[in-house]
């Protein structure tokens, strides 16, 4: 037993030499948002995740020799400035410290959460740059700033203990989608590079079979959220304080849904195909999942309303084509954009720890798992005694009168 | 739905904690007595279908997680 453990320190001093980063972070935890004994060790010490701190990027055409068509990429255009982050290598680094258009982003991705997110990695003026601190919180990556030491919660991009505790990072809207269909989208677009100076089994899933539906999370404290299957994939928008989930099984059956959040009108778009990145060892091999786009639905003070085709999406407004990305590329519309909304794809336990508050969109809640949650004795479903009472204020209340409606009895007394 | 209590303590107390919501006098005690009722708080939840779906004696803390998406789900449920 002493001897294992000796095999793991040195092995991890050696991982955290080899990063030439922080071997142990100078976070300051005097200033905490949250317990800081739920912030628990992943594993790896600081940096063993090494994020990629100077990114080369090769054409599509390069790519091509070694990411398979259907494996999903982090795709992500500013300016015009078009770059596709394939799972494949991002599962090993986490973060992607990158300048695009000008603007320095944080490009992230959570294996355990399923979640792709890019944030502006400038804050008040400052340039940061971001690094794995080893931890988990809620079962999501902990990054932290290399300036500071403060830890963030990649899902939500902000952070929660250090210097600067409270702080929030500005997402930018990126969609995880197909190589191909990226490609097709964006020829003239590049692909991050493996040439990213680590050695790492790139196409390969460390996490084999950690997405299936009903199994638990990873290093998660408490019980997850039992509104809908812990490992569901989920479309999380938040906007202001409204939060809201979109399950894929229902976007997999619509292809498109309409809803209005906040005061904004949107479309949330899903297109079959693209391969999961956490299901068989061999990425190429997994099972397909499809893809997802959000956007405000709004064009030039018209709202459109969309359909599906074999190819993408059309609006009945105009008639003009759309693809997963939001691009109108035939029609009256062609060359127009959607304003992409910032959204992630990720579980659900992880969007429901992050959003306690959040709502579900379209899907019949579990009520058993509900009931069994809140210690609720199953009745079994049959016929309620029918009543008619008079009521406080001198009318009569029938329980036949709420037909159709759910109802909640209380029975109670002043004493 | 009160328990076998005159309308004035009723309406008191509801008055006295701005209580909004329908309230029933269950007069002569025949409903609770027919809704196997024998303590006080109990919670009956019943379907769109007027079925009985479960039953909760005793008090909760309705404002938590478990109890708020216990009602969203009543209220979500389809027909």
């Amino acid at each position: 037993m002493r001897r294992w453990t000796l095999v793991v320190l040195t092995m991890t001093s050696l991982m955290a030499a080899a990063a030439g980063e922080a071997d142990t972070l100078r976070t300051d935890t005097s200033k905490a948002l949250v317990p800081i004994e739920e912030i628990v060790s992943g594993g790896p010490p600081p940096d063993g995740i090494p994020a990629i701190d100077r990114p080369s990027f090769v054409t599509p055409a390069d790519a091509a020799r070694w990411i398979a068509p259907k494996e999903p990429v982090l795709a992500l255009e500013i300016k015009g400035d078009a770059r596709a982050y394939p799972l494949q290598i991002l599962m090993w680094h986490e973060i992607v410290n990158d300048v695009l258009g000008g603007v320095p982003v944080a490009v992230t991705f959570c294996p355990l959460c399923n979640s792709g997110i890019v944030f502006e990695r400038v804050l008040d003026g400052t340039t940061l740059d971001f690094g794995t601190s080893g931890k988990l919180y809620r079962s999501d990556l902990v990054m932290y700033d290399r300036q500071s030491h403060s830890l963030w919660a990649q899902i939500e991009g902000r952070a929660i203990v250090g210097a600067r505790a409270g702080a929030q990072l500005k997402p930018i809207p990126a969609s995880t989608l197909s190589f191909e269909d990226w490609r097709t989208m964006h020829p003239a677009g590049t692909v991050l590079s493996r040439d990213t100076g680590h050695s790492r089994n790139y196409g390969f899933n460390p996490y084999e079979s950690y997405d299936q539906p009903q199994l638990g999370p990873f290093l998660f404290r408490g019980r997850p959220d039992p509104r809908r299957p812990p490992k569901e994939r989920v479309v999380g928008i938040k906007l202001g304080d409204t939060a809201r989930a979109y399950p894929w099984p229902v976007l997999v059956e619509r292809r498109v849904v309409h809803d209005r959040l906040g005061d904004q009108a949107l479309v949330v778009f899903y297109q079959p195909g693209t391969l999961s990145a956490l299901d068989d060892r061999e990425i190429r091999r997994s099972r397909a999942v499809g893809a997802t786009g959000a956007f405000n639905r709004t064009v030039e003070g018209r709202t459109l309303t969309f359909e599906a085709t074999a190819a993408g999406f059309k609006d009945r407004e105009t008639g003009s084509t759309w693809t997963l990305l939001g691009h109108a590329a035939k029609g009256p519309l062609a060359g127009r954009r959607l304003t992409a909304l910032p959204h992630v794809d990720a579980f659900w336990f992880a969007w429901a720890a992050f959003h306690p508050a959040t709502s579900i969109y379209g899907v019949a809640t579990d009520m058993d798992a509900l009931m069994r949650e809140f210690s609720v004795t199953p009745s079994g479903l049959k016929a309620a005694p029918g009543f008619s009472l008079k009521t406080l204020d001198g009318k009569t209340t029938a329980l036949a009168d709420h037909r159709g409606r759910s109802v909640l009895v209380y029975f109670w007394a002043t004493w | 739905m009160n328990l076998q209590e005159t309308p004035s303590t009723v309406a008191a107390w509801a008055r006295e904690r701005n209580v909004t919501i329908p309230i029933l006098l269950d007069a002569d005690g025949d409903v609770s007595r027919r809704y196997g009722v024998i303590a006080t708080p109990t919670v009956v939840l019943i379907d769109r279908r007027g079925r009985l779906l479960g039953r909760i004696v005793g008090p909760r803390d309705w404002s938590s997680p478990a109890g708020q998406a216990l009602i969203a789900g009543l209220l979500a449920a389809p027909e």
